[in-house]
């Protein structure tokens, strides 16, 4: 039979450890990521005697953490896809601020060039309006490439954003890792007790860098391995293999991401990859609109020069002259992969038609015989227009000519990307510096004579795009238009999947999170029941006393 | 189901936080005007306003367009009103040059003074506008229409002066000097007599009358041919210029009866005074008679001064004076159509900008209903998320003072 102290004393211990336990929980009520513990007690047993089974009391158990892996996970994957989603609404809605004012930017600026184009035609020999229209067209192209710079910008500073958040994710793969280890550690040096603060912290540490990408968890024992994308591995079998931030092969402006293969080869990922958290907001963001954004402006820009300059070539000056090019225009970029056999083997590309630019990049590869046209990056079919000449080593494809290199200077494999209307804007400019020059008259010549001008004034509202079916100014509103769905849209993905990681993060909380009120009566229930179990005790020493007082 | 301390305080914290977010959005749009601050907020609305814009923009150009193509036009007509008292003034002195009480020396006076009168009017042919350009050279701006001597330049004035006066229409906003001064009204009909200047007889002719357009014959150039007949008198003979010579004549051989009037080809007309051999008279219809009022008037200047000493001068002269009418009044009615057509342009011009008017203001209607705030309802949408804060608030501070610590 146990004493009388020896039960109150364990009563007195599970008493204190459940003090303990509940002080623990008030003191991390606000702890982000704290999962409220509880001390588990059981009976200590029992001894046998001919009169029954006299029980030893109460032992403490473990402390447990009251914790459900499952709802973890599941507010992890919804706050990986919440925090991709905030991360492309900040950058889109970047631009959809810079195209807020109506009154400003590239849309009265084209306005204004028309405008001036009229008052050409309509006084030919009029030094001042000829002067004006170059003034203009001047304005025009810088707020074009005003635009085109802002999303520049936008470029570089994700290129920055990626590389910093590959350097915090690889810090948290560092840290989990410490973890791991300490995790295993403690386990191994106390028997069968949880380390139930150290499992938590490590636990916050994934949900934080679901912030940054979403990472899959695997447990191996009391460790965990972390991967991401499609199956790429962060951190396995306790060593780290991190993420990298490089000059994409392919496209030397951007900042691709890389994962470290176990052999050590570092191996580029595409943008469609990485998914959830910021850095896969910003990798969308930037394959899905930024790309596309400054296509769409590049194509208005190039489908106004193109066809004014042509037009133009149709005229005569004052001079008595055939026009000359009004605008400066570019050629198409064409970006050759750094693994390529011969860096000096580069298509060269000029524009054909301006109706058929599209808003697409493409990839021209080397199979070994011919050269095949792709789409950049969905991979979909090119038709060749009827113009190309594949045997000569011409090819035309969606207002592109492109003059590939002779078949033995390139390798099998060699491919190259071609970005037809990513730097139209950029690359804008005036031609035109003399108010002579403007070739305002019809071919049969004259001062007064406004025809050509009248023609070129008339392609304000004619159907240049598209195929003919868009005009300059309806290019620059389907891009306004399109800018606006996306960040409406985003914005409604945001809101509801606030609402929808609110509700994970209720469930998560309903089992783990600390309800003071309930701690409360924890500690007022903790408190009788070490008042109770000291009372036992007071009346074993009184019992022991009175033992002790039988003298006589 | 457990609520916890902190998913209580964050749902407290993003209720507010969204009311305050939805008023600070409405605050913005009150204070700007604006219910579509950036393409987001309607991105339809946004793309139609850059649409609308433009268009807008192209019909307040249109409209000075349509400013320049006046002015022009108002420029062509001073010119040309001015034109047209001059060629009155002409056309009186012709006829009193006609009426036979002139002597030689008046004649000659009146020569003078229709050198005066002609330069004048080459001046005003070659008239400029307010930027220098001449008005009536069409493409050629800087050329003058008419050289000094009253030739057309090398090369020709040439081009309509076109203007975008709307978004389908391009007008013509000055003449050719061609058209103004050397060309019949298109759809004049009749004939222009001439005798030349190789007639050694005193014939003269008198006006040409239609009498049957659909005759056969009508339109085409008579040669009318005087010959002596054997035993005295002439025949004479009317020919179709461009028949070939073998084919039969149109009108005789008949005799000649001074005063008589004869009809061939649809015209009928009279011829008097006494003929030589080989006389003739061109009967040309006016539309196809070249006509050049500066020729005109030398052709006219010059027979007055030849003076009337002889018979065959005096008939000459009464020759010369019918043909020179006949064709002023030609030049006269074709500068008469030609302001007609100026002011029917302007009336359009008018009529344009009028449109112009009203597109304007339906572009701008278009445009405030597609981003203009309503203030009526904006306001009060203020109104409603400024109580829906104010309630999110009194509810969170209630509800973070329920704890069992803080009763004791």
């Amino acid at each position: 039979m146990s004493s009388l102290f020896q039960l109150g004393r364990s009563g007195l211990n599970a008493a204190q450890a459940g003090l303990n336990v509940t002080g623990h929980n008030i003191a991390n009520a606000k702890t982000v990521g704290f999962s409220r513990q509880q001390s588990m007690v059981s009976t200590a047993g029992a001894q046998a005697s001919s009169a029954g089974y006299f029980g030893s009391g109460v032992s403490v158990d473990t402390v447990r953490r009251i914790h459900d892996g499952f709802l973890n996970n599941q507010l992890n994957a919804a706050s990986t896809v919440g925090a991709s989603l905030t991360a492309y609404d900040q950058q889109i809605g970047r631009v959809n601020q810079l195209l807020a004012d109506r009154t400003v930017g590239v849309s009265p600026a084209l306005a204004r060039f028309f405008e001036g184009v009229h008052a050409v035609a309509s006084a030919p020999a009029s030094p001042e309006a000829r002067q004006e229209l170059i003034g203009r067209a001047n304005s025009l192209t810088s707020q074009l490439q005003s635009a085109q710079q802002f999303l520049d910008d936008q470029r570089g500073s994700i290129n920055d954003q990626i590389g910093t958040t590959v350097e915090q994710i690889n810090s948290y793969a560092h840290r989990i890792h410490d973890l791991n280890e300490r995790i295993v550690q403690a386990r191994a040096s106390v028997a069968g007790q949880p380390p139930n603060d150290l499992l938590d912290q490590r636990e916050q540490l994934v949900a934080e860098m679901n912030q940054l990408v979403r990472v899959s968890v695997s447990e191996q024992g009391d460790a965990i391995n972390l991967s991401v994308g499609n199956g790429q591995t962060l951190l396995a079998g306790g060593k780290v293999y991190p993420l990298q931030a490089t000059v994409s092969a392919l496209d030397p402006a951007r900042t691709a991401v890389a994962y470290t293969a176990p052999d050590g080869t570092v191996v580029e990922l595409a943008d469609t990859i990485i998914d959830g958290g910021s850095l896969g907001g910003l990798l969308r963001f930037r394959h899905e609109t930024l790309d596309v954004t400054q296509n769409e402006l590049g194509r208005v820009a190039l489908g106004l020069a193109l066809s004014f300059n042509a037009l133009h070539a149709q005229g005569v000056d004052l001079n008595g002259q055939a026009g000359a090019g009004f605008f400066a225009v570019g050629t198409p970029p064409v970006i050759g992969n750094a693994k390529n056999s011969n860096p000096a083997a580069v298509p060269t590309a000029t524009y054909s038609d301006p109706g058929a630019l599209t808003v697409s990049d493409y990839q021209v590869r080397f199979d070994g015989t011919d050269y095949v046209v792709t789409r950049y990056p969905s991979g979909s079919a090119v038709a060749l227009h009827a113009d190309s000449d594949p045997a000569n080593g011409v090819l035309v494809f969606d207002g592109v000519r492109l003059a590939v290199p002779d078949a033995s200077t390139v390798a099998r494999n060699d491919s190259w990307i071609v970005q037809p209307t990513r730097t139209g804007a950029r690359d804008l400019g005036v031609a035109v510096t003399d108010p002579n020059a403007i070739a305002a008259a019809g071919a049969s010549g004259g001062s007064a004579n406004g025809e050509n001008a009248l023609a070129l004034a008339n392609l304000q509202t004619k159907g240049i795009l598209a195929g003919g079916t868009i005009s300059i100014n309806g290019g620059y509103a389907q891009l306004v238009n399109n800018i606006g769905v996306k960040t409406q849209s985003s914005q409604t993905a945001v809101k509801a999947q606030t609402t929808l990681t609110e509700q994970s993060f209720a469930a998560q909380q309903a089992v783990s999170g600390v309800n003071l009120n309930e701690e409360y009566i924890n500690l007022d229930f903790y408190v009788q029941h070490y008042n109770a179990s000291a009372r036992v005790i007071e009346v074993a020493t009184n019992i022991f006393d009175t033992l002790l007082g039988l003298r006589t | 189901m457990r609520v916890s301390n902190l998913l209580s305080q964050q749902i407290g914290l993003r209720t507010m936080a969204d009311q305050e977010a939805r008023m600070l959005h409405t605050m913005q749009q009150l204070g700007s005007g604006r219910r579509v601050l950036t393409p987001a907020d309607d991105p339809l609305a946004a793309s139609q306003a850059v649409a609308v814009a433009q268009t807008a923009s192209i019909n307040e150009r249109l409209s000075s367009n349509r400013e320049v193509a006046m002015r022009s036009l108002n420029t062509q007509e001073q010119v040309l009103n001015e034109v047209t008292t001059t060629l009155t003034g002409v056309l009186t002195r012709v006829v009193e040059a006609g009426n036979g009480t002139y002597s030689d020396a008046e004649l000659r006076v009146l020569a003078n003074t229709l050198r005066e009168t002609r330069a004048n009017l080459l001046g005003q042919a070659n008239a400029t506008d307010g930027n220098g350009q001449y008005v009536f050279s069409g493409n050629r701006g800087d050329l003058a229409p008419y050289q000094a001597s009253g030739q057309l330049s090398d090369p020709a004035p040439d081009g309509q002066r076109l203007v975008q006066v709307s978004q389908t229409r391009q007008m013509s906003s000055a003449d050719l000097a061609t058209d103004v001064f050397g060309r019949v009204a298109p759809g004049a009909a009749g004939y222009v007599g001439a005798a030349p200047s190789s007639n050694t007889g005193a014939v003269t002719f008198g006006s040409t009358e239609i009498t049957d357009m659909n005759a056969p014959g009508y339109g085409s150039t008579f040669v009318v041919s005087f010959t002596e007949r054997a035993g005295g008198g002439f025949d004479i003979t009317v020919r179709d210029s461009s028949a070939p010579a073998t084919d039969d004549p149109v009108f005789g051989p008949a005799v000649y009866e001074s005063g008589g009037t004869i009809s061939f080809g649809g015209i009928r007309t009279t011829f008097s005074g006494v003929p030589a051999n080989g006389d003739t008279v061109v009967l040309e219809p006016t539309s196809s008679a070249q006509l050049d009022l500066f020729e005109t008037l030398d052709d006219l200047i010059s027979a007055l001064e030849q003076g009337t000493p002889t018979p065959q001068a005096k008939a000459a002269l009464t020759n010369a004076l019918s043909t020179a009418s006949r064709k002023l009044n030609l030049h006269y009615d074709n500068i008469l159509t030609v302001r007609a057509s100026g002011g029917a342009r302007m009336n359009e011009l008018e009529a344009l900008d009028n449109e112009g008017e009203n597109r304007k203001l339906n572009y701008d209607a278009h445009l405030m209903s597609l981003e203009q705030v309503d203030i009526r309802q904006a306001s009060s949408d203020l109104a409603v998320y400024r109580v829906g804060l104010e309630a999110a608030q009194l509810a969170y501070m209630k509800i973070q003072g329920l704890s069992l610590f803080n009763r004791g």
